[in-house]
C-alpha cells in the first residue's frame, strides 16, 4: 500500500501488486496475440481460471458446468486476444464480461423448452467481445477501484457485496432482509455513488 | 413535442422510476436472459447507461477476488490447450458491421444476424404487430421477449401487467404517462401501473420488449389475439 505517500492528496496510487498484475496479464495477451503462446494462455488461466470458476460456483453452477464456461472463455480469450486493449479495459473486468455473458448465455440455452438449432447458438453464444461499453477503467487504473472500496464505510462496504457478490436482486435482498425495496435501493445507489465520487476526486487530483 | 418532458433528460436512460438498480443486476450478472438482452440493447444505443454499466461492470470485476476461488481440475489447461482452434482462422462476424441500423448487435445476434427486415409479424389488433425474438414464447422463468411494431398515430390497448415490463424503443416514439420515449429509452414499469401509450405520428413505433407474464387487456378484442399471439 501506498496510502502514505499519496494521503496529502487525498487519492490512492494503485499499488505495486497491482500495476505489476496489470503488466503481467497485458504481456501475457500481447504473447497470445501475436505469437501465439499457448504458455501463456495456461498461465493466464492458472490465474483467472479458479477466480471464474468461483464466481460461477458461488452463484450455484455445479462444477462440470462450471469448468465447460471457464473452458469456453478460455478458448475466446485465445481467439480474441488481439482485440484486447489495456487502454480500455483492464483484463479481469475483459474476462469478467466474456464470463458473465457466457453465463447469462448458458442460462438461455438451458432454461428454454425448445432448443433451437445448435448451430445458431454458437452465433449467439459468440458476440461479446466487440463492446459498446467504452468507458471501462484501462487496465493500470483499474487496481485503483479495489483500494478505494476499502475505503468505503462498513455499511457501504457490505451494500456492495449484497449487490455484487451475494448475487440477489435488489428485489430479492428486500424480501430476505424485510428492508423496504426503496431503502435497498438508496443504500446500493449510495454506496456505489460514494465510491464513483471518490474515484472522481483522485482523477481530478491526478489530472 | 415540445413542452412534454423528454425522458432521456429525465434520468439520463430512463424509466418511468429512474431503475439505475437494472443496471446494477445487469452489471452483476443478476438478470435473467431475456432482460440481460434488453439491457445489452440499451448499452448500444444509450451513452449515459453504457457509461454507468461499464463502472459498475468494472466494480463487479474488482468484487471478484472476494470470492473464494475454486481450484480448476488437474486436466482442465491441458485439455482446453487441446481444443484451441487454430489461430488466424478467425474471422470477424459478417454482422459486425450493421446490415440495419435499427437493430442493435445484441439483438441481431439473437436473432441469428437478422436485421427487422425480413421478419415476420404477427398482427396483434390492427396496426399493431409482434415478433417473438426468442423463437418460443415460453421460457423456464416466465419472460418473454419481442418485437413490437405499431403505426404512427395510434393508441396501445389499455394494459397492465402481471409483472414488470421492460420497452427499449428502436424507432419512432411514443407518450406515456407525459413523457415521451424515442430510441434508447428503456420504458419499465411494473405490476402497479396500467398505461396505454400513444404512438407519435408518423414513423412507426418499434420496441424491444421484455414482459414477465401475460399482458392484462382491458378489453375484450385484443384478449382474444393476445392468445393467439401470445403476448
Amino acid at each position: 500500500m501506498t496510502s502514505k505517500q499519496t494521503s496529502r492528496t487525498g487519492g490512492f496510487a494503485p499499488s505495486k501488486k497491482s500495476i505489476s498484475a496489470a503488466k503481467r496479464d497485458a504481456a501475457w495477451l500481447n504473447s497470445i496475440a501475436n505469437q501465439q503462446d499457448a504458455r501463456a494462455l495456461s498461465e493466464l488461466f492458472e490465474v483467472y481460471g479458479p477466480k471464474l470458476k468461483g464466481w460461477l460456483m458461488a452463484r450455484g453452477v455445479g462444477n462440470g458446468t462450471a469448468e465447460d464456461i471457464v473452458q469456453d472463455v478460455m478458448i475466446k480469450v485465445w481467439t480474441s486476444a488481439h482485440m484486447f486493449d489495456p487502454a480500455k479495459a483492464s483484463f479481469a473486468t475483459w474476462v469478467y464480461r466474456m464470463t458473465r455473458n457466457k453465463w447469462i448465455d448458458h442460462q438461455r440455452k438451458h432454461g428454454r423448452m425448445d432448443i433451437r438449432d445448435p448451430e445458431l447458438m454458437k452465433v449467439i453464444a459468440d458476440d461479446e467481445v466487440p463492446s459498446a461499453e467504452e468507458d471501462f477503467m484501462t487496465q493500470e487504473s483499474s487496481g485503483i477501484l479495489r483500494e478505494h472500496i476499502a475505503r468505503l464505510t462498513e455499511a457501504q462496504q457490505m451494500a456492495i457485496r449484497m449487490a455484487f457478490i451475494e448475487f440477489k436482486t435488489h428485489k430479492e435482498i428486500s424480501a430476505e432482509t424485510g428492508l423496504p425495496l426503496g431503502t435497498v435501493k438508496t443504500r446500493i445507489r449510495s454506496a456505489i455513488n460514494a465510491l464513483k465520487s471518490s474515484m472522481a476526486r483522485q482523477q481530478e487530483k491526478l489530472l | 413535442m415540445s413542452g412534454q418532458v423528454h425522458a432521456l433528460e429525465v434520468d439520463g436512460f430512463v424509466t418511468s422510476n429512474g431503475r439505475d438498480d437494472a443496471i446494477t443486476d445487469f452489471a452483476a450478472g443478476n438478470l435473467s436472459p431475456a432482460k440481460h438482452a434488453v439491457m445489452s440493447c440499451v448499452i448500444e444505443l444509450n451513452p449515459k447507461a453504457a457509461k454507468k454499466a461499464a463502472f459498475e461492470t468494472d466494480v463487479a470485476a474488482t468484487m471478484m477476488s472476494d470470492i473464494r476461488p475454486v481450484p480448476l481440475s488437474p486436466l482442465f489447461i491441458g485439455e482446453t490447450l487441446a481444443k484451441l482452434p487454430a489461430r488466424g482462422s478467425h474471422t470477424p462476424a459478417a454482422n459486425d458491421t450493421p446490415r440495419e441500423r435499427c437493430a442493435p448487435k445484441p439483438l441481431r445476434d439473437l436473432m441469428g444476424g437478422q436485421g427487422l427486415r425480413d421478419i415476420e409479424w404477427k398482427s396483434l389488433v390492427p396496426g399493431v404487430a409482434v415478433h417473438d425474438v426468442l423463437g418460443n414464447r415460453r421460457t423456464r422463468d416466465g419472460d418473454r421477449l419481442y418485437l413490437l411494431r405499431a403505426k404512427g398515430g395510434i393508441s396501445m390497448p389499455v394494459h397492465s401487467h402481471n409483472g414488470e415490463e421492460w420497452t427499449l424503443i428502436l424507432s419512432g416514439s411514443y407518450l406515456a404517462d407525459g413523457r415521451i420515449y424515442s430510441r434508447g429509452d428503456l420504458h419499465i414499469e411494473d405490476e402497479t401501473t396500467e398505461h396505454a401509450p400513444q404512438i407519435s405520428e408518423g414513423e412507426d413505433c418499434i420496441c424491444l420488449v421484455m414482459t414477465q407474464g401475460p399482458l392484462k387487456m382491458k378489453s375484450w378484442l385484443p384478449r382474444i389475439v393476445q392468445q393467439v399471439v401470445g403476448i
